[in-house]
């Protein structure tokens, strides 16, 4: 009864976070990360850490703290909490600063100079999401411009995602905040009322082509280049130095004065890569 | 090769400054390692640019702090900081405008202002942290 009581108990348990210990964490995950934590979201940051204290053996959040500033947390821990703290959402649209810099600045560059090609490579693209906005983004462009051939990549490090990415099937409410407009165009609604899903329509599909790649490789096996690339929310997976070789090798695969764009809560600040900050997660390849 | 070696004597103890003060190290290294291998005035000036950056940032850390805690020699230290970012801005113009090269003794002068300033002025609030629970 003792044992029953004291695993339920613990089962329950958790820490409470005290002020300071708050202070440095939302400090430090927003110098760092630039994903913000003011203090209303002290019970939100709390609750989501209590999975790490859990996975680390550890009892409290004081203890945790040490752990992750300490050699070994540097290394090993961050990388989690930030995982689990940042909301790792891949929606259609996502930072839409992004995609109107895209259709406002460079596709009318590249109609400028008269170039008729375009290859655009989504390097965690996940289920999809992304490459297929991209190809959104490019057919609408071209309704209005002369028409650009674009080209689209996506790849990820799961077979998983990329079969569903593949397959195109989405729930309903992961297209609540597409504009009706783009919504009517690009999405087929299913005919099962029970299960709600929209399938992105074949004319974009056949514009993306999906391989899988894990980043971290030695080698990449694509031999083109291209003129823009997007790597968003995958740096915060790994340590500084790794970073900065992934950075590298996406480069060498990046046209030069191609684009590069990055998640909005990661920085190559201190990096050595050949990219120049054009605006806030936006490089130039130089 | 490093021109600033971290020490357990830099460390005040309080982790996520400790943290930031390494990441200071690491940054004047990458600077000073850049000059000596020769790299282009595009690449050096962005280096020195995030190091610009990440002295803001830190500096932004610990005047929270002190601001939450009220710390009794806020108004001291807050001065060296803005002092201190004026010198770094001033330097950074000079740079490009080429009236200055990264030069050995701009790195040492980074480099001595951050040993003197960690060893002397953060020093000093390592226990007004501590009172407050921060560890």
């Amino acid at each position: 009864m003792d044992k029953l009581k004291s695993t339920i108990s613990n089962d329950f348990h958790s820490s409470k976070m005290s002020e300071s210990d708050f202070k440095v964490l939302s400090e430090f995950i927003y110098k760092e990360y630039g994903i913000k934590m003011p203090p209303s979201k002290k019970i939100l940051l709390e609750s989501r850490l209590q999975k790490r204290l859990k996975a680390n053996h550890i009892d409290t959040f004081k203890e945790y703290c040490e752990y992750v500033f300490s050699e070994k947390g540097n290394e090993t821990e961050i990388v989690h909490m930030i995982d689990v703290v940042s909301t790792n959402k891949t929606d259609f649209f996502r930072e839409l600063a992004h995609f109107e810099y895209m259709n406002e600045v460079l596709l009318p560059s590249f109609t400028s100079q008269n170039s008729n090609e375009i290859k655009i490579w989504s390097s965690a693209c996940s289920s999809g999401e992304e490459p297929y906005t991209i190809a959104m983004v490019m057919s609408e462009y071209n309704l209005q411009h002369s028409p650009i051939n674009f080209h689209i990549l996506g790849t990820d490090i799961s077979s998983a995602v990329l079969h569903k990415a593949e397959n195109a099937i989405y729930a309903e409410d992961r297209i609540k905040e597409i504009p009706h407009s783009i919504l009517r165009k690009y999405f087929l609604k299913s005919k099962d009322l029970t299960k709600p899903t929209v399938r992105v329509v074949s004319e974009i599909r056949k514009k993306v082509a999906f391989c899988r790649l894990n980043l971290m490789a030695d080698n990449y096996p694509i031999s083109e280049s291209f003129d823009i690339i997007f790597c968003r929310n995958v740096l915060i997976y790994f340590d500084r130095i790794t970073q900065e070789k992934v950075i590298g090798k996406l480069c060498e695969k990046l046209k030069p004065n191609g684009t590069f764009f990055l998640g909005h809560s990661e920085s190559l600040l201190g990096m050595d890569l050949p990219l120049k900050n054009i605006k806030p997660t936006i490089f130039k390849k130089i | 090769m490093e021109l600033l070696k971290w020490t357990d004597d830099y460390s005040v103890g309080i982790v996520i400054i400790d943290y930031q003060h390494k990441r200071l190290v690491m940054l004047i290294n990458k600077l000073y390692d850049s000059m000596l291998e020769g790299k282009t005035m595009e690449s050096i000036t962005e280096i020195f640019e995030g190091l610009e950056d990440y002295i803001k940032n830190h500096f932004e850390t610990e005047e929270s702090f002190f601001k939450e805690f009220n710390y009794e020699d806020m108004k001291t230290h807050i001065k060296e900081h803005k002092v201190f970012v004026d010198q770094i801005s001033q330097l950074k113009k000079d740079y490009l405008s080429g009236k200055n090269t990264v030069s050995v003794e701009l790195l040492d002068f980074l480099k001595n202002w951050l040993s003197e300033h960690i060893l002397g002025s953060d020093k000093k609030y390592i226990s007004c942290f501590k009172e407050n629970g921060v560890i």
